[in-house]
């Protein structure tokens, strides 16, 4: 059955692993280097170098050390497949079966984009929630997306391409393109109740991670035309006061 | 000679204009991410084609006639994705910059013969500058694997040392050693080496290395000395 399953994605699917530290959960590694399940699968390390891993799995290093959105970036370009897979190397939460599941929404054509298992500190949810996500309801997109990021996302490989990058990950202004691009049908988020913890490293620099990305998702929403620049202005303006 | 290069703005003036200096003028296609390539790659007579997505290089039908391909994107894996291509298409050369040394072996994977290493070349120079009596290794041709390591004696007891004595101890047919003092001025090897002197060591990489721990093995010999005649001295004295 296992096998049966997997045969069909064969050749369709990148899987993409990264790592601050350097740290992995054996079970992850495992369905990552499942040949069965992915077409080519590689882990991307975004803190410094000196952190190194040595798996079986091809290993790419980024330019600038805690960009978790180069990994979005590096992780489209060098897949040659239609669809991607990016999944936290450290989660506690993922295990084979959401991967599958992940996989088969998004190659069945139904969804175009799959988030699911929150990655993130209660300072990150905090400061987003206050900044982010309260903007975004007032727009009325991105309703869903309550954590700033997230352990699984899958999805085609273009969207990821064509999006803007953040240093905190690209997912929330992905699945904000997505959303007001294809329509909200697309794209399935799920907000699980087990929630993988940042690393303690990038503890102090919340507050960069969320303005940037704050920034970023105004630059893409008025892009795609969903604010004009006097609302943007209004809304950086607010941000700078709070 | 027809060159293909895919290059980011950063990169763009330096490598256009060494590749024009060239003779006999070889046909290059310019490709890249950024308008302002197209300004530089047009006004020294070279082809320009403007790329959104990497992938779009497998539509450029001449690929295959080229026989010189050059990666100087922004990031590595831009440069790995690109050297993909070339290599896919038969480029029988293939060069490429890196940012992180650690990629280096995704790069020599693709198939690239020559990686140039930026970062290494100014964070060992800046290291060379404010530190002294530690050896700092510099890629001078990484194609040919050719290294300089450079040592600035400052503090370092090894009053008496010559370079005589470190020609002797190692294997010259592999490396050159020389030496020059403060002023740039290359030391004879009947001199001894003073505070303030360059001992350099160019070879390739391997051999350059083995050379380096040779003559730390004969400086700490020295220093052992050294320490030796001194705790005499503070033990018994001049006299």
């Amino acid at each position: 059955m296992l096998e049966r399953f997997s045969r069909k994605h064969l050749g369709r699917v990148t899987g993409v692993g990264y790592t601050l530290e350097g740290k992995y959960d054996k079970r992850i590694l495992d369905v990552l280097a499942d040949e069965y399940l992915f077409y080519e699968s590689f882990i991307i390390l975004y803190g410094f170098a000196r952190q190194k891993i040595y798996t079986k799995l091809k290993t790419f290093y980024t330019n600038t050390p805690y960009d978790r959105g180069a990994v979005f970036l590096y992780g489209s370009t060098i897949a040659q497949t239609p669809i991607t897979l990016f999944v936290n190397l450290e989660s506690r939460c993922i295990n084979r079966s959401d991967a599958e599941r992940a996989i088969e929404l998004i190659n069945s054509g139904r969804y175009s984009l799959y988030i699911s298992t929150p990655f993130t500190s209660n300072e990150l949810t905090s400061l987003y929630r206050e900044r982010i996500h309260g903007m975004l309801k007032d727009l009325g997109v991105g309703r869903e997306l309550i954590h700033p990021s997230y352990s699984l996302v899958v999805g085609n490989n273009r969207l990821f391409r064509d999006s803007l990058n953040s240093l905190l990950g690209s997912e929330i202004l992905v699945a904000l393109m997505t959303e007001v691009v294809v329509g909200r049908d697309s794209i399935m988020i799920e907000n699980n109740e087990c929630i993988d913890q940042v690393s303690r490293k990038i503890k102090g620099f919340e507050k960069i991670y969320i303005e940037k990305l704050a920034k970023d998702v105004l630059d893409m929403l008025e892009a795609r035309k969903v604010i004009d620049l006097e609302q943007k202005k209004s809304y950086l303006n607010m941000l700078v006061k709070t | 000679m027809k060159i293909f290069i895919a290059v980011s703005r950063r990169y763009a003036r330096s490598l256009i204009e060494a590749i024009s200096s060239l003779k006999p003028k070889p046909y290059v296609v310019v490709m890249s991410y950024d308008d302002d390539v197209e300004i530089l790659a047009r006004s020294m007579g070279f082809e320009f084609m403007k790329i959104k997505d990497i992938e779009k290089i497998y539509t450029y039908e001449k690929l295959e006639e080229f026989d010189v391909a050059i990666a100087a994107l922004d990031d590595d894996v831009m440069n790995v994705a690109c050297i993909r291509i070339a290599k896919s298409m038969g480029i029988p050369i293939a060069m490429s910059l890196i940012h992180n040394e650690m990629n280096k072996d995704s790069l020599i994977r693709e198939g690239v013969q020559s990686i140039l290493n930026l970062n290494n070349f100014i964070a060992e120079n800046i290291k060379f500058v404010l530190m002294s009596d530690v050896w700092i290794t510099i890629e001078i041709v990484p194609m040919y694997r050719i290294v300089a390591a450079l040592h600035k004696l400052v503090k370092r007891s090894v009053l008496g040392l010559d370079l005589k004595v470190l020609k002797e101890a190692i294997d010259i047919r592999d490396v050159s050693v020389f030496a020059i003092d403060s002023a740039g001025r290359f030391i004879g090897e009947d001199r001894v080496l003073e505070s303030g002197d360059i001992i350099i060591v160019i070879g390739t990489k391997d051999k350059v290395l083995k050379t380096v721990t040779d003559i730390e093995k004969i400086f700490r010999r020295y220093e052992q000395i050294y320490s030796i005649r001194y705790s005499d001295i503070q033990r018994i004295g001049y006299g």
